[in-house]
C-alpha cells in the first residue's frame, strides 16, 4: 500500500513527538533549579539559600554572599524546601472579598435609613474599593511564599499522582503501533 | 409514684455522665490533613492541655489500622513561623517524675490564622498502647515541644542536646488530667 504525503508528514510528526518526549521528561527529572530554598541539615541547622540547585545526589547553591557556591551530597541533607508561588491570589480574594461585604454593608444601611441616599456614581466607587481591596490583598500574599518539600521526595507516590500524557511506539515484521496513555 | 420518678431521673442523670466520659469526633477536621490517608477507627474529642492566653494547646488522640496517634494543637499568638521534622520529640513530664518521649509521625508545618499573627500546628506523634497506660494513670505537670525554625528569637526558645523546644508548665489541677479520660476512651474496644 502506498501511503500519501500527508500521511508520511503526519508519521513523522508523531515519531517526533514520541521520541522528543523521553528525552524531555530526562532532561527536567537530572536537574532542577529554584531561586530562593532552605536545606535542612542534619546537625537541626536551617541555611535559607539561593539559586538552589538539585540533580539525584548532590545540590549546589549560593549562601550569604558567598563567591563560591556550596555543594552538598544529598546524603549530608536532611530535607530541602523551595519557594514555589505566593499567596497573592488568596490574598486578592480576602481583600476583594471584605470590601465586597464592606459595600454590601453599607448599601444596606443606605435602603433601610429613609435620611440616608447612595451617590449616582455609587457603583464605580464600590468598584473601586473592590479592585482597590484586591490589589492590597495580593500585594500582603505576594510577601508570603508558598513552600514546597522536593526532598527526600516520594517518587512513587507523585509518579502515580502526577496528571499527564505519555506516548510509545512498538514495532515488528507485520505492524507498527502507537502508544498514547492518559493520567488523570 | 415519687419514686419511681426519682429511680428514672438517677438512671437518666447517671447514663449521661458516664456517657460524657468518651467524646469522638465524626470527621477528620480540615487542620489534620495528615490524617488524611489513614483509615480512622475513633477521634477523640480535643481537650485543653494549657491555656496561657495567646498560647494554647490541646489534644487528642486517634485509633488508626496502623496504630495510635496523639495530636497536638498548639496555637501561638504573635509567634514566629516554626516546623516539626520528624526528628523533633514532645517529651511529656509527669507529677511523678515519669517522661514519656513521643516521636513525629511526619514532617509539620503550621499556618498563619486571624489578623494576630497567630500560629496553628497540629503535629501527630506516634504513640503505643503502653505510652497511652502511662497518660490513663498519671498527671501531666509539663510539656516540652521540639522544633526547627530559623525564625523564632533565641530568647523565645530553650535548647538542650535534643535540639530548641517550648517547655509549657501545666499548672491547672483540671488540666494535669485532662488527657486521663481520653487516653483510657482510645484503647478500649
Amino acid at each position: 500500500m502506498k501511503s500519501s504525503p500527508v500521511t508520511k508528514i503526519f508519521l513523522v510528526v508523531i515519531l517526533i513527538t514520541t521520541s522528543g518526549s523521553p528525552i524531555f521528561s530526562q532532561s527536567t527529572d537530572s536537574k532542577r533549579s529554584y531561586k530562593r530554598g532552605k536545606v535542612y541539615l542534619h546537625d537541626r541547622s536551617i541555611l535559607t539559600v539561593k539559586n538552589l540547585s538539585i540533580d539525584k545526589s548532590s545540590l549546589s547553591f549560593d549562601y550569604q554572599n558567598q563567591s563560591k557556591k556550596i555543594n552538598y551530597a544529598l546524603d549530608d541533607i536532611k530535607m530541602v524546601r523551595v519557594a514555589s508561588g505566593n499567596y497573592a491570589g488568596r490574598g486578592a480574594l480576602i481583600g476583594g472579598g471584605t470590601m465586597l461585604l464592606a459595600s454590601l454593608r453599607a448599601l444596606s444601611e443606605i435602603q433601610r435609613n429613609p435620611y440616608l441616599t447612595t451617590k449616582d456614581n455609587a457603583g464605580e466607587i464600590i468598584a473601586g474599593f473592590i479592585v482597590g481591596g484586591s490589589l492590597m490583598g495580593a500585594l500582603i500574599g505576594m510577601a508570603f511564599p508558598k513552600w514546597k518539600t522536593i526532598f527526600p521526595s516520594n517518587n512513587e507516590t507523585s509518579r502515580h499522582k502526577r496528571p499527564g500524557i505519555s506516548t510509545g511506539l512498538s514495532a515488528s515484521q507485520n505492524y507498527v503501533g502507537l502508544k498514547f496513555c492518559l493520567n488523570f | 409514684m415519687r419514686i419511681t420518678i426519682t429511680i428514672i431521673l438517677s438512671i437518666l442523670t447517671f447514663s449521661c455522665v458516664f456517657g460524657q466520659n468518651c467524646k469522638y469526633l465524626r470527621k477528620v477536621k480540615w487542620h489534620m490533613k495528615q490524617l488524611e490517608n489513614e483509615e480512622i477507627i475513633k477521634i477523640t474529642k480535643p481537650k485543653t492541655l494549657f491555656d496561657k492566653f495567646y498560647k494554647t494547646a490541646a489534644t487528642h488522640f486517634v485509633k488508626t489500622s496502623n496504630g495510635y496517634l496523639m495530636g497536638l494543637h498548639l496555637r501561638r499568638s504573635h509567634s514566629a513561623k516554626f516546623e516539626i521534622l520528624d526528628d523533633n520529640p514532645l517529651i511529656i513530664q509527669f507529677e511523678n517524675g515519669k517522661i514519656l518521649m513521643l516521636y513525629p509521625r511526619s514532617f509539620t508545618e503550621g499556618r498563619f490564622i486571624g489578623l494576630s499573627l497567630t500560629y496553628f500546628i497540629v503535629p501527630f506523634y506516634k504513640i503505643t498502647e503502653e505510652d497511652l497506660e502511662v497518660l490513663v494513670s498519671n498527671k501531666i505537670e509539663n510539656i516540652r515541644i521540639y522544633f526547627t525554625s530559623d525564625k523564632v528569637s533565641p530568647s523565645n526558645r530553650i535548647e538542650d542536646d535534643l535540639g530548641t523546644y517550648f517547655q509549657y508548665d501545666i499548672l491547672s489541677e483540671k488540666y494535669k488530667s485532662n488527657c486521663m479520660i481520653p487516653a483510657n476512651c482510645i484503647v478500649q474496644n
